[in-house]
């Protein structure tokens, strides 16, 4: 975002500082401030953010330098867009408009081009609920139809080609082809724009023609937006024509027959909501008078009138459609008024506490550290291959990811002992001995609990050096069980993970909750590991310490 | 380590001046006891005792030190069969203890006999009778335990001895080497050192206690701990290092950020990792189709990947996303689909958590906080971790909004000592007013964002069955962290690095 450039719409000069305060003040949150300009980020909520034009439209208001909804008429073009029946199982929806008298130049060009992506994105789920395309109207021969065809009847130019292709090479050969062709191959059908002389303006949603394209000394611009969601690209259309609205241009409508329906598009009707001063204020936990709350909303570019007592009535300007509820004015109200919402704590008065397992899971990291033992902080992510399968444990089955991103983690942790050998073979480096222990969750399968898993709070220990063996960590497994005031009980049993004849399973309640032993040197080798390790690792759930 | 710091008024090398300790602590000694106590070669010893003689702290004298006693060819054969006298007292005691001398002379030879008589008469072990011309030799005392001879014998069996080693027993080596040469006994000549009067004069004071590095239970236990010196160490001298054992450090602020929230009337909670679509979007008035909730941005799992919705919270749920559920609200405005809320994932947020606790208590006040894991499915980087952890927290009450969400929020942080907060406005899906918050930092001199905030819209409270405001954060763990622990690379926090733990400042932040 450039400085110079809102400075422009705003009619003022305003310096980077300042802007990057008011974009923070509108709820635009500023990444970062260079010589280059502004970056920020703005919320979805708030897709008219998405140029120069409409950010400066909103801190017009913010700075008191118009107040209320934006003036704009919107003239008949006396164009037509005609939708065919052949469109409606393909991506049955269109809108359109008409601009005319603008004069662009190479940044305004750019503008509309980022813009129209960010709207692809914010508004069209990535092209899918809307697609926009711009055109050159002065090569456009109205009325125009908004048909479907086979991908391989359909023959243009390609935007930034220069040679005919056919829809289907189109989905094979360009980029924006590749990307897009999942959101069109599963009908067959290729949507399309098309004029009087028969010339194809758009294929929908994957790529305009070059016929159209919009250049600087385009003066006249046609829109399209085509989609699944009437409402989505209803508003992306408001959205665009009022920036081109603030860039000098002046609206015109489109007739769009869709069988015997007739729409005049764009819509600029304005939403109208009654808002009750009370819930404004109990909201804010403010005390604004009926005159304040009236300004604040019209700072905010919405229209404003008092309406009875306490009760204002309000219009939303087309371009904005994120209004579901009359509390969504409370955040308007905030904004224009942030300075009157005092933070202060309040006096609901209430008994503080931990979780008795909290407080357990304390005590039991504290006996660890007592023995020596430094606190390792592993994720519950975890990796089969690498944590399970190097150590053959196959039970109990981990809950499985289905759509990681990256392939580091396919599951969740069942047990903690992998996790701390990681950190051992992250930690080889270091001075040894070294020690480490573990209190965290593992997650199991319970088809009993509604999200058929549950979380189990588990402790275990590492000691590695050059003389680290079973006694030493049947000595901590010992003082564990004393230390907990529970008897837990070591029976003999090998672990494939674990040298042979040199493991138990402890056991409490006669059921089984853990495991001591000293790590098999395979295991240790597939980590990395040049120093014996002895290990044990139990579950603290079983062991009822906590209610 | 002991140090002669202290002592160097003499110049000595610090082989004399060892030389001279055991001199004066000793008295008298050899060259060769001396060399075995300091653990020196002789030749080292005997050329320090040189140069003490030169400075006149020490006189060397070669002395008769000690005699060594060695078995003669006949003494050796004694030591195997035993000597005669023994020899003469088993057979008679065989013979029922009394026999006739010409016997005995056969069967033990004449010359056992002869000298076995004198000895064993000598000792009292036997009488000699005459009866009818003939000699009989009675036993009247059996010795039953070896003489000192005897001992002396099997002693030298295994090769020559010092008498001085023989202690007690060296009277009888001496008769034995009178006794017809079955010992022979030959002297030993060594040089000999003995301190002077100014040695000891010098010395003297130094030279009465023992000195010694470890103190010992022994020497505690039997009082010898007066007697002796405990050697002044080189308290310089590099130790191999020992380290604390901690906690994490995530772990540390973990727990500070629980107890400020238990300061401020808190209660904790906790809940499940794995999470139903419904409680971790739906409840929370996401559309299905809102971007959070895709692949890319949320963790699905493949096993087990359904679970079971509440069913009469669903149908609430449901119509607040079809038609706002006549809250005053216009709704999403689509066909809001159970199959799609009961798709479990890990949750990305613990307001899952919190709106879960919600659902079971409708009634204010409420005021719950939880510092757990959520979870992204997102490439993880210097900046970005796939599973990170939540401050999350509740208010629940009449008459309270955004005003009192920002005076906890900034309370809180000011209890972790960042007091310069501010608000921004922002936007969830779930909360109506949103902001976020801000935290100054003045060693980076500027404004970090650590979490976002707001008040429950009623499309999410009244499903509930809530009616009154409800206030809500999650703010990063991790960030603060990073900010706490001056950490670069967020992913730090999670490598478990000894040499990191060790080097968190852990009053970085108290």
């Amino acid at each position: 975002m450039r400085p110079e450039r809102i400075s422009k719409f705003l009619g003022r000069e305003i310096g980077a500082d300042q802007l990057s305060e008011l974009l923070a003040r509108l709820g635009i949150s500023v990444d970062e401030v260079t010589g280059e300009g502004i970056k920020a980020e703005y919320n979805p909520n708030r897709p008219d953010f998405s140029s120069h034009a409409g950010i400066a439209r909103a801190l017009k208001g913010l700075l008191g330098i118009e107040l209320g909804p934006p003036r704009v008429t919107c003239r008949r073009s006396g164009w037509r867009v005609i939708v065919d029946g052949s469109v409606k199982r393909v991506r049955p929806y269109v809108v359109a408009g008409l601009v005319r008298g603008l004069r662009l130049d190479e940044q305004d060009i750019a503008e509309l081009i980022a813009m129209q992506e960010d709207l692809h994105w914010v508004l069209g789920r990535d092209r899918k609920k809307v697609a926009i395309g711009l055109h050159d109207a002065s090569k456009v021969r109205p009325p125009i139809r908004y048909l479907a065809r086979p991908l391989s009847e359909v023959r243009f130019v390609p935007l930034h080609e220069s040679f005919p292709m056919t829809a289907e090479e189109i989905l094979e050969r360009l980029e924006t082809g590749r990307k897009y062709a999942h959101l069109v191959r599963p009908h067959g059908l290729a949507p399309l724009l098309v004029d009087a002389k028969g010339d194809v303006l758009s294929f929908p949603p994957v790529i305009n023609s070059s016929l159209t394209e919009v250049t600087t000394s385009t003066s006249d611009v046609f829109i399209d937006v085509t989609g699944t969601d009437p409402e989505a690209i209803s508003r992306a259309l408001n959205v665009l024509v009022y920036a081109l609205h603030d860039m000098g241009g002046r609206l015109y409508s489109v007739e769009v027959m869709d069988g015997r329906r007739r729409s005049r598009t764009p819509d600029l009707r304005s939403e109208r909501w009654r808002v009750d001063l009370r819930t404004v204020n109990e909201v804010l936990g403010v005390a604004l008078s009926e005159r304040e709350a009236v300004r604040a909303l019209r700072m905010m570019r919405l229209g404003a009138r008092l309406r009875g007592k306490g009760s204002i009535e309000v219009d939303v300007p087309p371009y904005r459609a994120d209004v579901l509820h009359p509390v969504d004015f409370a955040e308007e109200v905030f904004i224009a008024m942030q300075e009157k919402v005092v933070p202060e704590f309040p006096g609901t008065l209430t008994f503080g506490g931990l979780l008795s397992e909290t407080r357990a899971a304390d005590a039991i990291r504290s006996a660890f550290i007592g023995l020596g033992f430094t606190e390792a902080f592993n994720t519950v992510l975890s990796n089969y291959r690498r944590d399970y399968v190097a150590l053959s444990i196959s039970d109990p089955e981990p809950v499985r990811i289905l759509n990681p991103v990256s392939a580091e983690y396919d599951i969740l942790r069942t047990m903690l002992l992998p996790g701390l050998l990681s950190t051992l073979a992250a930690n080889k480096h270091n001075p040894y001995p070294q020690r480490f222990f573990e209190v965290g969750d593992v997650v199991l399968h319970d088809p009993s609990a509604p999200e058929m898993a549950r979380r189990v709070l588990r402790a275990a220990c590492v000691t590695s050096h050059s003389s680290a063996s079973y006694s030493e960590i049947k000595a901590v497994y010992e003082e564990f069980s004393r230390y907990v005031k529970r008897q837990i009980s070591a029976v003999e049993r090998d672990y494939p993970f674990m040298i042979p004849g040199r493991s138990v399973s402890l056991v409490y309640n006669g059921r089984e909750i853990g495991l001591a032993g000293e790590v098999h040197p395979a295991v240790l080798e597939s980590f990395g590991l040049e120093m014996p390790v002895a290990a044990m690792e139990i579950d603290l759930q079983a062991l009822g310490l906590w209610s | 380590m002991a140090s002669s710091a202290g002592h160097g008024r003499l110049a000595l090398h610090p082989m004399e001046r060892s030389v001279l300790k055991a001199l004066v602590r000793r008295g008298r000694a050899s060259f060769t006891e001396l060399a075995q106590e300091l653990q020196l070669k002789v030749d080292a010893v005997a050329k320090a005792a040189e140069r003490l003689q030169m400075k006149g702290l020490a006189k060397v004298e070669e002395v008769v030190l000690d005699r060594v006693a060695q078995l003669s060819e006949e003494g050796a054969e004694y030591a195997e069969r035993g000597l005669p006298e023994r020899r003469l007292v088993d057979e008679l005691r065989a013979r029922g203890g009394r026999a006739d001398l010409e016997e005995l002379k056969r069967a033990l030879g004449e010359n056992v006999v002869q000298i076995g008589i004198i000895w064993a008469k000598k000792s009292g072990w036997i009488e000699i009778s005459r009866s009818d011309g003939r000699t009989v030799l009675n036993l009247v005392n059996y010795p039953e335990s070896p003489t000192e001879e005897e001992l002396v014998l099997r002693f030298l069996a295994d090769g020559p001895k010092r008498l001085s080693e023989l202690g007690p027993y060296s009277e009888a080596c001496e008769r034995l080497s009178r006794r017809a040469g079955l010992v022979l006994i030959r002297e030993v000549r060594e040089h000999v050192l003995s301190p002077t009067e100014t040695a000891l004069s010098l010395y003297g004071e130094l030279e009465e206690v023992t000195e010694v590095s470890q103190l010992t239970p022994e020497l505690l236990k039997t009082g010898r701990w007066r007697e002796v010196r405990l050697a002044r160490y080189d308290v310089y001298a590099p130790v191999k290092p020992v380290f604390a054992a901690r906690e994490h450090p995530l772990s540390a602020l973990i727990r500070r950020v629980r107890e400020a929230f238990v300061e401020l009337g808190f209660q904790e909670v906790k809940g499940p990792l794995v999470e139903l679509a419904f409680w971790n979007f739906d409840a929370l008035f996401q559309p299905q189709d809102h971007p959070a909730r895709e692949m890319h941005d949320t963790f699905y799992l493949a096993r087990p990947s359904r679970g079971r919705i509440p069913e009469e919270l669903a149908e609430c749920v449901r119509a607040a996303h079809e038609n706002g559920a006549g809250t005053g609200s216009k709704g999403w405005r689509y066909r809001w689909s159970a199959e799609e809320a009961s798709k479990l994932i890990l949750r990305t947020h613990t307001t899952a958590t919190t709106i879960r606790y919600l659902a079971d208590h409708r009634e204010p006040p409420v005021k719950v906080f939880s510092v757990d894991r959520i979870f992204r499915n997102e490439r993880v980087n210097w900046k970005r971790l796939a599973e990170f952890h939540q401050i999350e927290g509740i208010l629940m009450d009449r008459g309270v909004g955004l005003r009192h969400l920002m005076g906890v929020i900034r309370e809180f942080y000011s209890r972790l000592g960042l007091r310069d907060v501010r608000f921004r406005p922002s936007y969830f899906p779930y909360t109506e007013p949103s902001a976020e918050v801000d935290v100054y930092l003045k060693d980076l001199g500027r404004w970090v964002e650590l979490g976002g905030m707001g008040v429950f819209r009623p499309e999410v409270t009244r499903p509930l069955g809530v009616v009154h405001p409800v206030l809500a954060w999650g703010l990063g763990l991790e960030r603060l962290a990073i900010i706490i622990y001056g950490v670069e690379d967020i992913r730090e926090l999670y490598r478990n690095d000894l040499s990191w733990i060790r080097s968190v400042d852990p009053f970085a932040w108290r």
